[in-house]
């Protein structure tokens, strides 16, 4: 600011002014108590930094009425009737507000030049990381709750509508997040800031067929393929986190039927903003759904399963919220297994239950606590010919976490979390992995793993500049088995390249230790050390008003993976490497929408039973998916999703570990529905068919032991329809 | 020459300091002046008078910045500003008003949870917010302004803004996406009824505008209609009103003419 007075006298000023606001001083002569002489004048220009004047910005004396705004050429005059010391403002829609301490003095008149700068740009969360994107209903956000439930092809599931993102591989037709060339144990799942063991419904080796927690009982989803957070560890490739919902403001209750499952949701607001409940049970049925369609699978007991939910929110004053989320599901299966050497049944039975008590309080102007409380409890058994197990497990965790916001330019962040893991495995398995005769060898399992993990982080969130944030942060984390202690230095920036485009720039260290099992005595190796990745991604990212487009490379580089040894069973002699491109755009028109995920990839892996740098399973060089969704007239809405995926490898033969690949993947679904008063509330009708071209995709081969015989594993439908309804009050 | 641009610039911030000399310094008085101020440069579309009002809600602001009432005038000037932008196609401008005034609006709404005119409001601003592109932004803010609106019913199913800001948005809304004149002037009729039922006090501090506009909004449908002669008593019905009412004196009522007759 250039300030600087002129001489009491006005000198030429004065009589000019007089002469030509003629008006105005005989006004304020009559309407005031003191004299003309005892008015001051505060004068100048208001101006942008690059020096255009700017019009009408409101310049006045804070608790005064005295003000004006500025004229054409950013110029600007009133008069202060008092003398004083008050306070200046200048303010101007998009700019930042500007305050001096000015001091007037009858008679003068006080010249104030005033430069505003332009309000920085926002960074919301998303933008600010590199490969995130995010799911709820707010302003911003990559996909809504709507989106999820009406994409084609994904099922309703928050996990299947991930799988229309960049960076997830297509491996099988499931819920499983393969991100970057990781395998799917890489990617943590995170509610309510507790940690999900088990986030999946029919567990199976690549994840299972259904996310746990239905779209339906979440408020926001947050997934990154990359470079996320330290306040996520023990994961090598990627993080879901999702938050339940909140407190319910008005009461709901939604009933659903559909081919397959059945549904029911009250939200209940008990005391108005202070404590709310929120219920849901689903029961899906499947038999019917396999009996329209028919099925590559021949089932003894059809796929079933029950979840119950029961979401208690609380409010006790303005600055605390506690939130108890209790989940309960069951899911089992009998099949038949269709093997070059072996025809028999596999039983799945599994069980889930979590319970998370989150509290959130605000501790005066930039301080938020965040604590948890959780358990979540697995069960499942699994037999089919020799194999016959039992698996127990359960993680219990105790997270404390603050962030403090310390200026508008810093904020920091920092957590202690405490995990307690266990694992009771009975049974028993063939001593040959794939042994499937009903007469071989077995070996007896009782065993049991415990371990304690306790591990803290920090991170800081840092404007640099106007246009510069830098993210860095650590993360340390110690394992009571492997006594091994592990630290993760993390970096993400972003530099603006204008309001709606940015540079991103992310590196980190990621840990994530091997199952439980892997540290058996006897089978396994106590010594193992938890495997390593190294992220390094470049991006740009640009968010239109209707329009997003974003590009990654990354490169992700493994070691000390799993690898088996003949004399420890298993050591960290592994290693490997995933890179590639992802890209990204999310456009809309009048009523289309919707969006293109392209993913390239090369990943070699030398772990497990591979004797060199091999592509493993989930190597899938391009995965494509096109999403398009239309709203029609009368209330109808259209979608349809193609999916194309390079096949992923498979072992042809002996020692040749992934050499050949399946046929392409490809798919491609429709929808259709719509929305309809019903008896006061609303009524959605929906129909869906999946595989419309039919095509029967295969993903992997299950051969004979001397190769001879091959079986495919194909998709369980071949063109199938669901329909349903859910009625909404 | 310092001096004599001086002289010139005190001469053209006549309006502003006189309009801050006259004024008691009591904050209804100084709120009801300031909104008079706005309506005296509506009806002159007159936008340094306009921005001269919404810089006195914004000084009332800087003293007042936890009543919900002073957010909400804010808004409401950024309103009609950003209506003016968008009739002068300055789009960029327009949004910039309309997002401070969706900030405001909602800073009002968190103040005073049961004040049905600031959701009211923010179903308006939507609605400007898809004037400005309603190809791009109509599925968007479409279903916001609807949600908006179901909250002001909620807390006052008797006020006729909410009514009336209703009527025009389903004037504006294609029969297809559920709109309509019909519709409209459903909601029209029952905020006139409304508005009548509880006569305008200027000196309340309370919002108070809008019944005029009713009118305003009827004649329009009924033009678009070729009701030549309903448009006109609603028109008229208007001025009865308010009699300076500057959008339907010289903007409307001469549109009504020329439409008259083209039709002849």
């Amino acid at each position: 600011m250039r300030e600087h007075r002129i001489g009491g006298s006005w000198a030429l000023g004065l009589p000019l002014l007089v002469l030509l606001s003629g008006v105005v001083v005989p006004r304020a002569s009559a309407a005031g108590t003191e004299p003309e002489k005892r008015a001051a004048w505060i004068a100048g220009t208001v101006a942008a930094e690059d020096g255009a004047p700017l019009v009408y910005a409101n310049v006045f004396l804070v608790g005064e009425r005295d003000g004006t705004c500025s004229r054409r050429d950013g110029t600007f005059v009133f008069k202060v009737e008092r003398e004083g010391t008050y306070i200046l403002q200048a303010s101007y829609i998009g700019y930042v507000p500007w305050r001096e301490t000015v001091t007037v003095i009858p008679g003068d008149t006080l010249r104030v030049d005033i430069v505003l700068s332009e309000k920085p740009v926002e960074l919301a969360p998303v933008m600010v990381r590199a490969s995130s994107f995010t799911a709820a209903d707010e302003d911003g956000v990559t996909l809504t709750t709507l989106d999820i439930v009406t994409t084609p092809g994904a099922a309703a599931d928050v996990f299947w509508a991930m799988k229309t993102f960049p960076g997830v591989q297509q491996v099988e037709e499931g819920a499983g997040l393969f991100v970057r060339g990781g395998d799917v144990s890489e990617t943590i799942t995170v509610l309510d800031g507790a940690i999900l063991s088990h986030p999946y419904k029919y567990e199976s080796p690549t994840g299972g067929f259904f996310g746990t927690i239905s779209p339906f009982l979440l408020s926001g989803t947050y997934f990154s393929s990359g470079g996320f957070s330290a306040e996520y560890g023990n994961a090598l490739s990627g993080a879901m986190v999702m938050e339940s919902l909140g407190m319910p403001q008005s009461s709901e209750m939604t009933l659903g039927m559909g081919l397959a499952a059945g549904s029911i949701m009250a939200r209940i607001p008990l005391v108005e903003d202070r404590l709310g409940l929120s219920l849901s049970g689903n029961q899906s049925f499947t038999e019917t759904m396999f009996r329209v369609n028919g099925s590559t699978e021949r089932f003894i007991e059809y796929p079933s399963s029950w979840d119950l939910n029961a979401n208690i929110a609380f409010r006790p004053n303005e600055s605390t919220t506690l939130k108890l989320f209790c989940f309960g599901e069951q899911d089992q299966l009998s099949v038949e297994v269709h093997d070059p050497d072996y025809r028999g049944v596999f039983s799945g039975w599994s069980e889930n239950a979590i319970y998370n008590l989150a509290l959130k309080q605000v501790v005066g102007k930039g301080l938020l606590l965040s604590a948890n409380l959780a358990r979540n409890r697995f069960s499942a058994k699994r037999q089919l010919a020799l194999l016959d197990l039992r698996v127990d497990d359960w993680l219990e965790q105790g997270r404390v976490s603050a962030e403090y916001q310390i200026d508008p330019r810093a904020q920091i962040r920092t957590g202690l979390d405490w995990f307690r893991i266990g694992a009771d495995v009975s049974g028993q398995v063939p001593v040959e992995t794939y042994d499937l005769d009903p007469e071989g060898e077995v070996d007896p399992l009782d065993t049991h793993y415990r371990s304690h993990r306790p591990a803290g982080w920090v991170e800081g969130n840092l404007r640099l500049t106007e246009r510069t944030v830098l993210i860095p942060g650590a993360r340390v984390s110690y394992d009571k088995v492997s006594a091994e202690t592990t630290f993760d230095p993390r970096f993400s920036m972003v530099y603006q390249l204008s309001p709606t485009s940015s540079l991103k720039l992310a590196s980190g260290l990621y840990h994530q230790y091997p199952a439980l099992m892997y540290y058996d005595p006897l089978s396994g190796n106590p010594e193992l050390r938890a495997g390593r990745s190294r992220h390094l991604i470049l991006g740009y990212d640009y968010r239109g008003e209707t329009t997003q487009f974003r590009v990654e490379a990354y490169d992700k580089r493994y070691e000390r993976l799993v690898h088996e040894d003949e004399t420890l069973n298993y050591i960290n002699g592994g290693h490997g490497y995933a890179r590639g491109m992802d890209v990204f755009l999310k456009a809309r028109l009048v009523m289309f929408e919707g969006w293109s995920s392209y993913s390239y990839l090369d990943a070699k892996r030398l772990e497990g039973e591979f004797e060199r740098l091999t592509s493993p399973d989930f190597d899938v060089t391009h995965n494509w998916t096109l999403v398009l969704k239309c709203g029609l007239p009368y209330g109808l809405f259209a979608g349809s999703t193609y999916r194309y995926a390079t096949g992923k490898p498979y072992t042809p033969g002996p020692g040749r570990h992934n050499e050949d690949r399946v046929p392409p993947y490809k798919k491609l679904d429709l929808s259709l529905s719509t929305i309809r008063p019903f008896f006061g509330g609303k009524i959605v009708y929906y129909l869906a068919a999946a595989n419309i071209l039919n095509r029967t995709n295969i993903f992997d081969y299950r051969y004979s032991e001397d190769f001879s015989r091959r079986e495919p594993v194909s998709s369980s439908f071949g063109r199938s329809v669901y329909f349903g309804a859910s009625v909404m009050f | 020459m310092k001096a004599v641009t001086l002289g010139m610039l005190i001469v053209g911030s006549l309006v502003s300091t006189a309009s801050c000399e006259d004024t008691g310094a009591d904050f209804d008085g100084w709120l009801v002046r300031a909104r008079a101020n706005l309506d005296s440069a509506l009806n002159l579309w007159d936008l340094e008078g306009m921005m001269g009002a919404r810089a006195e809600f914004e000084r009332l602001l800087a003293t007042r910045h936890e009543t919900a009432l002073v957010h909400y005038y804010v808004a409401y000037a950024d309103y009609r500003i950003a209506i003016y932008d968008l009739a002068a196609e300055d789009k960029e401008q327009c949004d910039h008003f309309l997002d401070d005034g969706l900030e405001q609006v909602e800073e009002a709404e968190r103040l005073r949870p049961d004040f049905s005119d600031a959701p009211a409001l923010r179903a308006a601003l939507y609605g400007i917010k898809i004037a400005v592109s309603p190809v791009t932004r109509g599925f968007t803010f479409g279903p916001r302004s609807g949600r908006a609106l179901a909250e002001a019913y909620g807390i006052d199913d008797s006020n006729p803004r909410a009514y009336l800001i209703d009527g025009y948005r389903l004037f504006r809304t294609p029969r297809l996406f559920g709109g309509g004149h019909e519709k409209a002037m459903e909601k029209l009729r029952r905020a006139a009824e409304l508005f009548e039922a509880r006569p305008r006090d200027k000196t309340s501090i309370e919002p108070c505008w809008g019944h005029a506009e009713v009118f305003a909004v009827m004649g329009q449908i009924q033009m678009e209609d070729g009701e030549f002669d309903a448009a006109e008593v609603s028109y008229r019905t208007a001025l009865e009103i308010d009699p300076d009412y500057g959008w339907v004196k010289f903007r409307l009522i001469p549109m009504l003419e020329e439409a008259r007759e083209a039709n002849n």
